[in-house]
């Protein structure tokens, strides 16, 4: 599917898929269900230098690697997650390329500062309809989505350029086993601006 | 003022599965491309094209479970609704709100969604112009031909997107193309 295709899915999973994902299968789908898929999106990001183009396999001697770097000729950075495990060596190739993001786990061990993601009056509903209306750009800070033509992993499109000079982009990352009614599976991510120095974890709740 | 550490920015969706969703998905992922060629041979608008194509699985997806398909009739059935949306849309057009309600809250496409939908349009050129040929056509008769010449459907499932019967569609296309074969001016065999 085209990535038309495969947004319009994505806002039309989330806006009305609910109770469809609530109501019992009539069948069992004739494809084996992905792990769940996850649309993120934030604002921010920073400089990369150079115009060419390369993409970098930060895992070595697997058909998929667990991550892909390219710098994209624009100046983006395109960040291709296929596993949630591998993120330090992620982390180290974005950090070799001067890009503040870093993806992180979101677990209940984690014994960093950070505050978690804000819930109150300035919280989703806000940060939702400013994302939205960033998004609604074409010159939108971050991008994300399934990746196009494959069934597996998330793309991010990260324009390094806006990331503020005292900022991290955190990529937050957490598994979540047979969450829903019947047995569905789910990746829990957000996207969040840090000040830095960034947690190297971020808390669950 | 923030501090080191804080989040200065902060967004997750997750998007659901399972269930009946998955049925669901795979009806989009297989119709699609048909829907929005439908919306392609009526508008050489991307965004246009790309709304009417949103609006059809919206209302799709909200009728699923109460009103929805019987099995092996999913194509015509969402057709029906695409038809159902198109008209609506023309309605707006008529009374000039279209314009107004589709700026609220849809996103502006990107460049590559652009193009790709462009291309869908140039794909439908000459089902237009065929189907520009069809205008001295009852809606139905032109319909009838779109949708088993150019969509593909079978006469019976032509017959339920376009909620007639089966008996009379065939009497639709029998008359349809023999009018166009007595029209010099179009070169389409049927």
């Amino acid at each position: 599917m085209s990535s038309f295709d495969e947004r319009l899915w994505a806002e039309l999973a989330s806006n009305h898929g609910e109770p469809l994902a609530a109501a019992p299968a009539r069948t069992r789908p004739a494809h084996p269900r992905r792990g769940g898929r996850i649309l993120l999106a934030a604002g921010a990001a920073l400089t990369l230098a150079g115009g060419t183009t390369a993409t970098l396999a930060l895992t070595a001697g697997t058909t998929t690697p667990a991550f892909a770097v390219t710098v994209n000729r624009d100046g983006s950075v395109t960040l291709t997650l296929n596993q949630l495990l591998g993120a330090k060596a992620a982390n180290a190739k974005l950090a070799s390329l001067g890009v503040n993001v870093r993806v992180v786990a979101r677990e209940r061990g984690c014994m960093a500062t950070a505050t978690t993601p804000p819930t109150g009056p300035r919280g989703l509903r806000t940060e939702h309809r400013l994302i939205e209306s960033i998004l609604s750009g074409n010159d939108a800070p971050v991008q994300s989505g399934p990746r196009p033509g494959v069934d597996t992993g998330l793309e991010f499109r990260i324009r390094p350029d806006e990331i503020p000079a005292a900022d991290t982009l955190l990529i937050t990352a957490r598994r979540v086993e047979a969450e829903g009614a019947h047995g569905s599976h789910a990746v829990g991510m957000s996207v969040a601006l840090y000040r830095d120095p960034a947690p190297t974890c971020v808390p669950l709740g | 003022m923030s501090q080191p550490g804080d989040v200065v920015y902060s967004y997750s969706r997750t998007i659901p599965s399972g269930g009946r969703l998955d049925e669901f998905e795979l009806l989009y992922r297989s119709q699609v491309g048909a829907v929005s060629a439908f919306f392609a041979r009526r508008s050489r608008n991307p965004q246009l094209i790309a709304d009417l194509t949103a609006d059809t699985f919206a209302e799709a997806m909200s009728s699923y479970l109460a009103h929805g398909p019987a099995e092996g009739s999913e194509r015509p059935w969402l057709f029906a609704i695409a038809r159902h949306v198109y008209a609506k849309h023309c309605e707006r057009s008529s009374r000039r709100e279209s314009a107004a309600i589709r700026e609220q809250g849809r996103q502006t496409l990107a460049e590559d969604e652009i193009e790709e939908l462009a291309e869908r349009i140039d794909m439908q050129r000459s089902a237009r112009q065929l189907l520009a040929a069809l205008a001295s056509l009852p809606a139905i008769e032109r319909e009838a031909i779109e949708l088993v010449h150019v969509a593909g459907f079978t006469p019976k499932e032509a017959a339920a997107a376009l909620g007639v019967s089966a008996g009379t569609l065939r009497v639709r296309l029998f008359r349809a193309r023999a009018r166009l074969r007595k029209e010099s001016a179009t070169n389409v065999q049927f």
